[in-house]
């Protein structure tokens, strides 16, 4: 029983540390800190 | 003007209303599903239904079915003499369409290929923002969202086939699912993260602007659905998967100067893919489309159907930074 809990105990640190190095190393996008949609209108279209 | 619709599911049902709108009249409805036919017929008076398009003599037909059934269709339609638009996402069937052109080219037919929201409205984005450019090095278009069931299904497809973008003066196929990109779109769809999949883009923007450097498209997926994408699907679609959205970057220079433009949609794709669909029978029957089998890209004048399109509520927006 001991055992199986240790066991269970390594694999959740594993996928612990996993998720930390994905977390920190991962390339997500950077998110605009300027600017925004702007809707185009019917006159935009007639230039 | 007699106009076939070949399916009717979510978009082909959107559809035949706005046909109505732009006072289409004479209608010819198909589908395997017979009760659903007359359910059609008794709404729209004066329609008929048929059960195989061996002997249809419509004028101009919308397959509007699932992806993957439209090539054996098309090319009985356009033997019967009738302008086709298919509303296809399938890549590998994109292929196959373009190969009817000289069958449509000399019947002095269109087809026009990929009349969706995307392919279809992110095309003309693509057209709108390459306009605004002297040299255009990139364009990747993206999307989220799907219409009905049958989109739904084709969209767990795509993301588990083999990827086809245009890379440096070749084409580069890679798994789906992979090349992860975020996005931003506009709200309330807002940042998502977007993946290569089995998607038509490339090729129908290629034969627009053949000297691009390069061209994808990605398109957007969850961790459920690229974990799920090699199985069934595990529960049965949304009756509609919207709201979605588009959005057509294009990068290269402008009086010497990087620039980098970038238009996007947010709608219900179902609703906007009908709006388009409608417009390009409009165009059709006013004889603006291109002969042979074309892409929405190939259409002259972009900027009047996106005006229609805008006219009709469809809201196109700009990335301004």
């Amino acid at each position: 029983m001991i055992s199986f809990v240790r066991r269970v105990a390594l694999a959740l640190g594993v996928a612990g540390a996993f998720a930390a190095i994905f977390r920190v190393r991962g390339q997500g996008g950077v998110p605009p800190s300027t600017g925004g949609w702007k809707p185009v209108s019917l006159e935009e279209l007639d230039e | 003007m007699k106009v076939l619709v070949s399916g009717l599911g979510l978009v082909g049902a959107y559809l035949i209303d706005q046909l109505v709108d732009l006072g289409f009249t004479e209608f010819i409805f198909h589908d395997k599903d017979l009760k659903k036919m007359r359910l059609f017929e008794t709404k729209y008076t004066g329609s008929i239904i048929v059960e195989g398009l061996h002997d249809v003599t419509a004028d101009i037909s919308i397959i509007a079915s699932p992806a993957n059934t439209h090539l054996k269709s098309a090319k009985l339609l356009l033997q019967n003499g009738s302008h086709v638009v298919s509303i296809t996402d399938s890549l590998q069937e994109t292929e196959d369409l373009l190969e009817l052109d000289e069958l449509a080219n000399n019947a002095g037919l269109t087809l026009t290929i990929g009349a969706g929201f995307m392919p279809g409205l992110s095309c003309l984005l693509v057209r709108l923002a390459c306009e605004e450019l002297d040299v255009v090095n990139n364009i990747m278009v993206a999307k989220v969202g799907t219409a009905g069931p049958a989109c739904a299904r084709q969209h767990h497809h795509a993301l588990n086939n083999v990827s086809l973008n245009w890379f440096d003066d070749q084409w580069l196929t890679e798994r789906g699912g992979t090349g992860r990109v975020l996005l931003w779109f506009p709200e309330p769809i807002g940042a998502k993260d977007c993946y290569r999949s089995a998607l038509p883009s490339p090729v129908l923007i290629r034969s627009e602007f053949p000297d691009v450097a390069r061209i994808s498209a990605r398109m957007e997926a969850n961790r459920r659905d690229r974990l799920t994408s090699k199985l069934p699907m595990l529960r049965p679609p949304h009756a509609d998967g919207g709201p979605g959205a588009i959005r057509a970057e294009v990068r290269g220079s402008k009086e010497g100067s990087m620039k980098t433009v970038v238009y996007a949609v947010m709608d219900s794709p179902a609703l906007a893919t009908a709006k388009l669909a409608a417009q390009l029978v409009d165009g059709i029957s006013r004889g603006q489309a291109p002969l042979g089998a074309k892409g929405v890209i190939n259409w002259d004048q972009p900027k009047d159907i996106l005006r229609k399109l805008v006219a009709n509520g469809v809201v196109v927006s700009k990335f301004d930074s």
